[in-house]
C-alpha cells in the first residue's frame, strides 16, 4: 500500500504536535505575548535542523524513493 | 517507558522531531505544507469546473489527505495514550492578561469558552469560528502555504517568499492578539 508510509508519518507528525503541546491555543497565546520561549524553541530547533538537513540532502546529492533529485 | 512519553516533550526534543517529518516526506516524494490539502478539497468536491485554480491532478495530492488524516489519529493517539497527567505549563502573565478578558484557563489545551457548541451557535461564537477559519484558509491559500509549508519546509530550503510569509503570519498574530482580542473579547 503506497500511502500507508504517509499514514505512519502523519500520525507520528500528530503524535509529536500534540506531545509539544504546538496544538494548545494557550502556548500559542503566550508565544505572542512573548511570555514563553517554548513555541519560538521548537519553530527555531525545527529551522536549524531542517536547514541542516536540506544542506545535506544538496551536499550529497541524495534522492528520494522514486530516484527524483529534491 | 509511557509513562515518559506521556510528560510534554520538551521544545529541543519536538522541533528536530517536526524537521523529520519533513525530510521524510521529502524522501518519500512528497513535500511538508498541510494547508495545500485545502485546495485538494476544493478540487475533489468538484471546484475546478468553475474555477481554474483547483482544476487540476489532485489525485497527485492524494498522499497528503493520508498524511493529514494520520495527524488527527496521532492527536487521538497522544491524547487518549499518552495524556499528560498535570495541566500544561502557561506562564502566569499569559494566564492574567487571558483572564482579563474573560477567557479563563483550567490546565487543558484549549480554553473551553470559545471550543464549545453553545458558542459556535451563537452569533458572536458563530462569527468568530466560521470568519476566523474563513481567514485561516483564504490566507495559507493566497500566500501559498500555512506554517508547516513555508515556516518549516520553505525556510529550511532557505527561500524569500517563505520569510516575507511567516514575518506576515506573526504580525498578523499580534495585531490580533495585541489589538482585536481586546475588541472581540
Amino acid at each position: 500500500m503506497k500511502y500507508f508510509k504517509f499514514l505512519i508519518t502523519g500520525i507520528f507528525f500528530g503524535i509529536v504536535m500534540t506531545k509539544s503541546e504546538a496544538i494548545s491555543w494557550y502556548r500559542i497565546q503566550e508565544m505572542f505575548r512573548f511570555d514563553s520561549f517554548h513555541m519560538y524553541g521548537i519553530i527555531g530547533s525545527a529551522l536549524i535542523t531542517g536547514i541542516l538537513f536540506i544542506q545535506i540532502i544538496k551536499l550529497f546529492n541524495l534522492k528520494d524513493i522514486s530516484g527524483k533529485k529534491n | 517507558m509511557i509513562e515518559l512519553l506521556s510528560q510534554p516533550w520538551p521544545w529541543y526534543i519536538s522541533g528536530p522531531l517536526i524537521a523529520i517529518v519533513m525530510i521524510l516526506l521529502l524522501f518519500f516524494g512528497g513535500s511538508f505544507g498541510v494547508s495545500s490539502n485545502l485546495r485538494s478539497i476544493c478540487s475533489i468536491a468538484g471546484a475546478g469546473k468553475r474555477i481554474s485554480f483547483f482544476n487540476y491532478n489532485w489525485k497527485g495530492e492524494i498522499w497528503n489527505l493520508i498524511f493529514v488524516l494520520g495527524a488527527v489519529i496521532g492527536g487521538f493517539t497522544s491524547s487518549f495514550f499518552l495524556e499528560n497527567p498535570n495541566p500544561i505549563n502557561i506562564n502566569t502573565n499569559t494566564i492574567i492578561d487571558l483572564k482579563s478578558l474573560g477567557i479563563s484557563f483550567d490546565g487543558n489545551i484549549l480554553p473551553h469558552e470559545i471550543f464549545n457548541w453553545k458558542f459556535l451557535f451563537s452569533l458572536k461564537g458563530f462569527l468568530i469560528l466560521i470568519l476566523g477559519g474563513f481567514f485561516v484558509g483564504f490566507g495559507s491559500r493566497w500566500a501559498g502555504g500555512c506554517t508547516s509549508g513555508h515556516a518549516i519546509n520553505g525556510l529550511s530550503n532557505l527561500q524569500i517568499p517563505s520569510l516575507i510569509a511567516v514575518i506576515g503570519f506573526f504580525i498578523g498574530g499580534l495585531i490580533v492578539t495585541h489589538f482585536i482580542y481586546p475588541l472581540i473579547f
